[in-house]
């Protein structure tokens, strides 16, 4: 089993009320069986990170691990023991 | 007519007080559709190229689009135009709130004014009735209280105004115009072109419907559209927090410009500045424009501090950005005081941002001193020296005189080193997207028609993932990445050419609405069927008819720059990387069918029937 702690901002944080959630899984999984296998589990986390028309993770929420932006697949992006993934919403305005 | 349409223009020649009304042309309906479209034509046929803005000869057109007025969501909006006294060229900044369509239910496409009235005047269109009114008495109020009184006095409670506050009349050109309590066409310093004619404000009353080709069709339409976006995580991000809501992961990736665009990480400050701080603070409840779902505005009231008693609308992103993180200042009650003096000026909060920030660093490197500033120390994060400059700016004492027209010509006059800290794209200032996060927007500000602008184009949008698959952006770029994003820059500037024309807001946009949803939406409105490759080389049409308005004053390659600080990537902070802009340039250049200099040549235009 491997560490990870995962930074809500934004509308993340204020829908769970909590800034950061400490999630271990087993190794080798990818960022976006994190997502899927993890935080898709809170109810008040899927509205925010689902597309309601496509019903796959949105495209357009920013993913940082330990500060690095993904610009990659996040199939393809493993999750380390000790990595800090931040999450947040992008908002249409600004 | 057409549907959609009323069918009039009306014509202002404040130097005669003349009015006359013309009709809408049909050639410029099928080839401009409305908006920054037809009042760019009306503009490039009409106006002499090297007029002086402020003088009597330039025009100030106010359009309106076919959807104006309709119950298409989003479709509050309108556009103003004209020689910018800011940049020297194109000049359009638009607003949200109810004064387009009420423009539209007095029975007017649109306005065009010119000349200069002898002394200050406003314009009263009560449906079809047209009136030039003495404004002795409204002349140097602010625009909350020249709106109140306007009403008041013109017994008409339910009368939209827009108007010029103390900064437009003084023509600093930074200068805006206000509508609604605070919403605002903020960019180019039109304002100031208002002032400089002595009209003070324009008040409409209209009780005539939009009526559309097919009501059924667009009815049925709408409610499509509007279920959509009302089921749009989007929708309900936005009407919680605002645009500000945007703040946190924006500073995440970057993207925030602090300091004078010398620093890019500070998650303190974006906290505290953010749309989900302000919901927990000052935040009175969510307000909306005309026919919108969202209600992404904010109205605000402080209760108590020093601050106590502000209250109206609230500042947006780019408010709390250029009033914030750039000036490391970190207390929303600061920059909503801030955001309310500049809404009473009259002065856009972008540039204002900007050119204070700017005289904070001429004056941390000793290119100003405090005999330059009247003995105020223009220290960063430091509330009242900021708050003062504003009042400065507004009434144009001291320094506020010189930056009161922006960073560019400020520069200038500071001479020495200062332009290294002038942060503009042809005179006006950057808005608070760091082309440094997305590479897209390099491009996109150095070719935007008005000069810096991050929603002529709104490709960085793409670059985080929002896509658009008919326009065939259907997969995130790399935003780092420089190869490859010319296309997607010109995709989306035509794209946005139309919405600005149509005129859809850009956050419902991005709410719910489809190119299908808008094609079907022009056909019912309008009553005639455009197809997906005829509503782009409309936007192609409208992007190129500016930039031959810009080629006209001598606008060419050496123009389409940035900064030198944005050409260099910052040592710390969130990683990030200069953007290649002359490989952006060399490859939309020749996708746009322009010359090596950025002209369109003669074939393109010939095929744009230009």
């Amino acid at each position: 089993m491997i560490k990870t702690q995962v930074r809500l901002l934004g509308d993340l944080r204020e829908a769970m009320g909590k800034e950061k959630l400490e999630i271990e899984l087993s190794s080798n999984l990818s960022l976006k069986e994190l997502i899927e296998d993890k935080l898709l589990r809170y109810e008040k986390l899927e509205e925010h990170l689902i597309d309601p028309a496509t019903k796959k993770i949105r495209t357009d929420i920013i993913i940082l691990v330990n500060e690095r932006s993904i610009e990659s697949s996040i199939e393809s992006e493993i999750v380390k023991d000790g990595d800090i993934i931040t999450l947040a919403p992008v908002v249409a305005g600004g | 007519m057409l549907g959609g349409y009323k069918g009039r223009i009306l014509r202002v020649n404040l130097t005669d007080l003349k009015v006359s009304v013309e009709p809408l042309k049909e050639d410029h309906v099928k080839k401009f559709l409305g908006g920054t479209g037809i009042a760019a034509k009306i503009l490039y046929d009409e106006l002499d190229p090297h007029v002086d803005p402020l003088s009597p000869w330039n025009k100030l057109v106010f359009m309106t689009g076919p959807l104006t007025g309709t119950l298409a969501p989003g479709c509050g909006r309108f556009v103003i135009a004209s020689k910018s006294p800011l940049t020297g060229i194109w000049g359009e900044s638009g607003s949200a709130g109810y004064w387009g369509p009420e423009l539209k239910f007095a029975g007017y496409d649109g306005i065009i004014l010119d000349g200069r009235a002898e002394n200050p005047t406003y314009l009263w269109l009560n449906n079809k009735n047209v009136e030039l009114k003495d404004a002795k008495h409204l002349w140097g109020k602010d625009t909350i209280e020249t709106e109140n009184k306007l009403k008041s006095e013109l017994k008409e409670p339910r009368s939209r105004i827009v108007t010029i506050g103390p900064a437009g009349e003084r023509l600093a050109k930074i200068a805006c115009i206000v509508t609604d309590g605070g919403g605002v066409a903020g960019r180019c310093g039109l304002g100031a072109v208002m002032g400089s004619k002595n009209l003070k404000a324009i008040a409409v009353r209209g009780t005539e419907r939009v009526g559309v080709a097919d009501e059924t069709t667009f009815r049925d339409l709408v409610k499509e559209i509007s279920s959509i976006i009302e089921n749009n995580p989007r929708t309900k991000s936005l009407r919680s927090y605002g645009s500000a809501g945007s703040m946190e992961g924006n500073e995440a990736v970057g993207d925030v410009p602090i300091k004078n665009w010398t620093i890019n990480s500070w998650p303190d400050g974006a906290k505290k500045l953010s749309g989900q701080y302000m919901a927990k603070t000052i935040l009175k409840r969510p307000v909306t424009c005309f026919a919108c779902p969202i209600a992404c505005k904010r109205e605000i009231e402080i209760k108590s501090g020093p601050y106590a008693g502000i209250k109206g609308k609230g500042p947006e992103y780019e408010t709390c950005a250029s009033f914030g993180t750039l000036l490391l200042i970190d207390d929303i009650e600061v920059v909503a005081k801030a955001n309310d003096l500049c809404t009473r000026y009259g002065i856009d909060t972008i540039s204002c941002g900007s050119a204070i920030a700017f005289a904070y660093e001429c004056y941390e490197k000793g290119l100003i001193t405090n005999e330059d500033t009247e003995g105020i120390n223009l220290s960063w994060g430091d509330h009242e020296p900021f708050l003062k400059m504003i009042e400065m700016i507004g009434k144009r004492e001291g320094i506020g005189f010189i930056l009161g027209d922006g960073v560019k010509l400020a520069s200038e006059k500071i001479g020495k080193d200062a332009n290294e800290f002038a942060i503009h794209v042809k005179g006006l200032e950057m808005p608070m997207h760091d082309p440094r996060a997305y590479k897209s927007l390099a491009l996109g500000y150095a070719t935007s028609n008005r000069g810096a602008c991050h929603l002529q184009a709104a490709s960085h949008w793409v670059e985080r993932g929002t896509l658009f698959p008919e326009l065939g952006l259907e997969e995130k770029p790399n935003r780092f990445t420089s190869e490859g994003k010319a296309k997607m820059v010109i995709d989306m500037q035509n794209f946005m050419a139309v919405i600005d024309s149509l005129i859809i807001c850009k956050f419902a946009l991005t709410c719910g609405y489809t190119l299908n949803h808008l094609l079907r939406l022009i056909e019912a409105a309008i009553g005639y069927k455009i197809t997906k490759d005829e509503f782009i080389r409309t936007g192609e049409r409208i992007f190129n008819i500016k930039r031959m308005f810009n080629n006209r004053l001598g606008i060419s390659k050496k123009d389409d720059s940035l900064p030198e600080r944005i050409n260099k990537p910052l040592s710390e902070g969130i990683k990030h990387s200069s953007p290649d802009l002359d490989l952006m340039l060399d490859e939309y250049y020749k996708l746009r069918g322009w010359d090596e200099e950025g002209k369109p040549k003669p074939e393109k235009l010939k095929e744009l029937g230009l």
